[in-house]
């Protein structure tokens, strides 16, 4: 039993950091094009060349630099299908933006895809899932979306284009044993770990510095125990999302215990990513309001993310749901090697 | 990352829970959950099942063989408390022995103390009890005042304990005593292995919130215990309490993530049986799979203590990272119960009479072995390198 990242996996988590930390525009410009370039030179959308484990890992980097999307959506595009149905790389070369819809409604025939979808960026193929044969079929636009209608979130950094879509499209099975959807979840929540690390600690240093009433305010008990909670629950946000990522790994893992993994780590990091950056903002005080100071985004992606996509409350239900389905879930998984 | 046990430890784990299976009575953990109220009667019981889990070699499974243990890893220790956990088996008497005074004895006691000691724990020759807490040193653990003089050939030991769970079927107690009063509180402290049958030793049984009788204040009026006595460093007693606290904080109740995990199995099959969690029930639904999400998740945090371990590092803080999450959370699952089934966790209904009695016994959790608070304090200042201030 090795529960935790491997070495190569922190080289590869490592190398996206530092090649992020070199373009220090991308923080400030949070170009989407930018972003899946500058992964694409480290060779991250190559087809098959990450695990999930690894995947989660520069999640949490891309996390805590507050990327934009759609690096998830393609970094698991380009992990489920084989290079020949959809060569996400080659996307990236020509700047192409690859995007699964957060919401749709569209239907499917003689070759066009129409109806409306909301994407998570603007300007982007579409990959849609297929109406013909469900999941893990899918359906990509082969012309841009154009954005008939495009909308400020919470997260400034994030613009959702509630598209028309009119487009040819073609049809493409998921041929991998992965399945779409739930490794963007995985990806996005990997995602919100990493900003509410970042988003945390900042606000350690920041409490062992600013002072008042003489002392450094993280010298307080108020302040310490507030912090002690974050900790505890990024630990166990941490545990849940790279077991999840683990479980979708491992063939010795059945599909229930997947699934109760998913939801768990939804659940969990749903409600708690949320829980930790609102504590940062209240450690932090007035500072925490600004404008500049920032850490206000880390709050907003994580919210972002939480309402449009993991919602924690269904995940909780859903597990029920699983509960009720397979009497295994609520037993600790044998978790033995085959 | 590879979170799976070994074929090997999987054959373990089936070894163990075909014994359990063989040998607790069937309508444990439903019920009946935990010994009889006649607390002598409770004693032997549970005298008895560690005594047969011991026979069958499943104690001290991660302790030297050349002390009686099994010499197994961590991962194995971990499968075995596991599946007690899963079985809700009943709690040990000698839980102070094997969590406290072995693994402290194992780090600082002499070769010959080792040899002699280790293995009367483990077949049950010596039960333990632990004077640490007293009236005025409860979380200020190191403000304690029971003193050790030494006198000739003895220590005399004056002073009083509180919250000493089991002193009354213990013949041992691990005992924390100021031995240096001129020194700084923390530095003046020695730990003792004192007989509880020494002369000026009086316990007196302490009626706790559920109506049982597990804590006891221990008074030691002049009581004399050979000058060797003493576990470690004279003056160093602080300093051993606590380097091996923080490991068997993490180590030593791995049971209770399966334990709860049974006790939740347990509720989810009444509200069903009472026609709740049906898909109505949307907020009911929805928390019931927040608490098993949390419930997996203490399960992952033990898998990635026992694998760090394993795999040599050491354990310091992290442990009471562990400690806060299932204390809360065990809390969380109980209020959740009484909210699920409001009436019958205050009335007579039988078929709760489980979670009314761990309503109110979760109430000690988050205080006991280091309360919340303290433990907020050592992730702040030990894990966070928070500020520390007077």
């Amino acid at each position: 039993m090795q529960f935790e990242f491997s070495h190569e996996q922190k080289l590869i988590a490592e190398s996206v950091a530092r090649r992020f930390e070199q373009a220090s525009d991308v923080q400030g410009t949070q170009d989407p094009r930018e972003t899946i370039r500058l992964l694409n030179d480290l060779g991250i959308f190559e087809h098959a060349i990450l695990d999930c484990v690894t995947a989660v890992a520069v999640a949490y980097e891309l996390g805590k630099i507050l990327a934009p999307p759609p690096w998830a959506d393609m970094m698991a595009a380009s992990m489920t299908f084989p290079t020949q149905t959809l060569n996400v790389s080659a996307l990236c070369e020509e700047s192409t933006l690859l995007a699964i819809p957060l919401r749709h409604e569209t239907s499917f025939s003689k070759g066009e895809v129409t109806g409306t979808a909301m994407l998570p960026v603007a300007k982007a193929l579409a990959l849609l899932p297929s109406p013909h044969t469900g999941n893990p079929g899918w359906l990509l636009t082969e012309d841009i979306v154009s954005c008939s209608n495009s909308a400020r979130t919470i997260d400034e950094s994030i613009e959702i284009a509630h598209a028309e879509i009119n487009n040819p499209a073609r049809e493409i099975g998921s041929s991998s044993e992965r399945d779409l959807s739930n490794l963007r979840l995985l990806l996005i929540l990997g995602e919100m770990v990493g900003a509410a690390t970042a988003c945390f600690e900042k606000t350690v240093e920041y409490a062992k510095e600013r002072k008042q009433f003489d002392h450094e305010i993280g010298s307080y008990q108020a302040i310490k125990h507030m912090a002690a909670d974050a900790a505890m629950q990024l630990e166990a946000m941490r545990a849940a999302v790279e077991y999840a990522a683990w479980c979708t790994d491992s063939a010795q893992v059945d599909a229930a215990e997947r699934s109760a993994a998913l939801f768990s780590a939804r659940s969990i990091v749903g409600e708690q990513a949320k829980t930790i950056a609102e504590k940062c903002m209240q450690m932090h005080g007035g500072i925490a309001f600004t404008w500049d100071y920032g850490l206000h985004r880390f709050l907003k992606r994580i919210v972002f993310w939480r309402n449009t996509a993991i919602l924690p409350e269904q995940a909780g239900r859903e597990l029920a749901e699983l509960m009720a389905q397979a009497d295994s879930v609520l037993e600790n998984a044998p978790l033995e090697a085959t | 990352m590879d979170v799976a046990f070994t074929a090997e430890q999987g054959a373990f784990r089936r070894q163990i829970r075909s014994w359990i299976k063989e040998n607790l009575a069937p309508d444990w953990g439903g019920p009946r959950f935990v010994g009889a109220e006649d607390e002598a009667e409770n004693a032997s019981f549970q005298q008895e099942w560690e005594r047969s889990l011991h026979a069958a070699g499943f104690q001290g499974i991660h302790w030297p063989e050349a002390y009686g243990g099994r010499g197994k890893t961590i991962i194995e220790h971990l499968i075995v408390s596991e599946e007690l956990g899963r079985a809700s088996a009943p709690e040990g008497i000698n839980t102070i022995g094997k969590e406290l005074v072995g693994p402290i004895l194992l780090a600082l006691g002499t070769e010959e103390q080792k040899r002699e000691l280790i293995p009367r724990i483990l077949n049950l020759e010596d039960i333990w009890c632990q004077g640490f807490s007293e009236p005025g040193a409860g979380s200020d653990l190191a403000g304690l005042s029971t003193k050790a003089v030494l006198d000739g050939d003895h220590w005399v030991i004056n002073g009083q304990k509180l919250w000493t769970s089991f002193a009354r079927f213990a013949n041992k107690c691990i005992l924390l005593a100021r031995t240096d009063p001129t020194k700084p509180k923390h530095k003046g402290l020695t730990l003792f292995m004192v007989d509880m049958n020494t002369p000026g030793i009086t316990v007196r049984p302490l009626t706790q919130i559920t109506g049982r009788q597990e804590f006891n204040e221990v008074f030691f009026d002049d009581a004399r215990v050979p000058a060797n006595s003493h576990l470690g460093e004279v003056d160093g007693g602080w300093h051993a309490a606590v380097g091996v606290l923080g490991y068997e904080r993490a180590t030593a109740r791995l049971y209770r993530q399966a334990r709860f995990l049974a006790e939740f199995r347990s509720l989810i099959t009444i509200l069903r049986e009472k026609g709740l969690l049906v898909d109505a029930d949307i907020i009911l639904k929805s928390r019931a799979g927040a608490l098993l999400a949390e419930l997996r998740a203490l399960r992952l945090l033990n898998l990635r203590t026992a694998s760090r371990i394993a795999n040599g590092h050491p354990i310091g803080p992290e442990a009471s990272v562990i400690k806060l999450y299932w204390s809360e959370m065990h809390q969380r699952i109980m209020d959740f119960a009484m909210d699920a089934l409001p009436g019958p966790m205050v009335t007579g209904d039988s078929q709760v009479e489980r979670f009314r009695f761990l309503y109110l016994h979760s109430r000690a959790e988050t205080i006991y072995a280091g309360t919340s608070e303290i433990q907020r304090n050592i992730i702040a200042e030990r894990m966070l390198g928070m500020p520390r201030r007077g």
